[in-house]
């Protein structure tokens, strides 16, 4: 099946009747003298043969009609198909959203971890609910005094 | 006078039925042809037709008269073909009742030399048709069953026409090792 004629090639273009003028008439003298080039031609005018030849039906008149009949449902093909697009988006989101929601939802049940001043904050004021009242008094007797000197 | 296909198309595209319907009239026979010999089937080919139709007048405000109507439907009905393809072969990987590959495309016709029919081998070359890859199925039932142009084919399939040439150079080597029981 392989051919030694480096001009094989354009007996494709040649059979199909698309060679400019001038490269036909060239191809042309070249096929009288190249056994290769015009077996090659013979080929594709059998494929030709065998495919035109093949048997492809008529258009059934049931099914223009069925076609024809296809057209007002055709008009709604382009909202038919944009509601199917916007009903997969929806889907989509409302995954992603229920996904975030639970991710959300599990995080509330972990235990918080306090920073070390908030613990000590929290501790400072046990101790002085159930501590010495003298020493807050001395607290705060200090402290206006100290507001005092400021001014 | 009658209107042209691209008026038609615009109306089409302004929702006037009476105008899809000449459309239709106008281009299903031989788009039917074409579903046909890309999908060697006459439901699927059915299928392929109307939503090409579907397809072409969901979106007929956006055609733009850059290529002819025939061309872009053309086009239009490639690609559905090409899905319609996809899906039969997702299909037959997940049922196992469907005979393989090899043995659907088999060809069914006898060498020359034995007793056969020409209706033997038309069926053969439908069949091969469908083993080729689907660029050179495309481009051989565009240029040898509807008889288009390297311009036209260029234009449906979207590729310059030194792509048609040498693709079409390529399809046809593959048919020929293929048919070669039945070329001189």
């Amino acid at each position: 099946m392989h051919n030694a004629c480096k001009h094989t090639w354009r007996v494709s273009a040649y059979h199909d009747g698309e060679l400019p003028p001038q490269a036909r008439i060239d191809f042309e003298a070249h096929l009288r003298e190249c056994a290769d080039c015009a077996r090659e031609l013979k080929r594709l005018r059998k494929i030709s043969e065998l495919l035109r030849g093949a048997p492809i039906p008529d258009l059934p008149a049931q099914v223009l009609a069925q076609t024809r009949e296809c057209i007002s449902v055709a008009r709604d093909y382009s909202v038919f198909k944009m509601a199917r697009i916007l009903t997969a988006a929806a889907a989509a989101i409302l995954v992603v959203c229920g996904g975030w929601l639970w991710d959300i939802s599990g995080e509330s049940y972990m235990p918080l971890q306090a920073s070390g001043w908030e613990q000590a904050a929290v501790q400072l004021r046990v101790e002085t609910s159930t501590g010495d009242f003298q020493q807050i008094a001395q607290w705060i007797v200090e402290d206006l005094s100290m507001e005092n000197g400021n001014d | 006078m009658h209107p042209t296909d691209a008026e038609l198309m615009r109306d089409a595209g302004r929702g006037d039925e009476a105008a899809c319907r000449e459309l239709v009239d106008r281009h299903a026979p031989n788009l039917y042809r074409l579903a046909y010999s890309l999908v060697n089937n006459a439901c699927d080919a059915e299928d392929v037709l109307q939503e090409t139709f579907a397809g072409a007048f969901g979106q007929a405000g956006r055609f733009q008269e850059r290529s002819a109507v025939k061309t872009w439907l053309s086009q239009i009905l490639v690609r559905q073909a090409a899905k319609c393809h996809r899906s039969r072969k997702r299909h037959s990987m997940t049922h196992l009742d469907w005979a393989s590959e090899s043995t659907r495309w088999r060809p069914v016709g006898k060498p020359p030399g034995c007793a056969q029919t020409q209706s033997d081998t038309r069926v053969d070359v439908l069949a091969v048709l469908q083993t080729l890859p689907p660029a050179h199925r495309e481009i051989v039932v565009l240029r040898e069953m509807q008889g288009m142009s390297y311009e036209e084919i260029a234009a449906v399939l979207e590729v310059p026409c030194g792509t048609v040439e040498s693709r079409l150079f390529r399809a046809r080597l593959e048919l020929k090792e293929r048919l070669k029981d039945y070329l001189p």
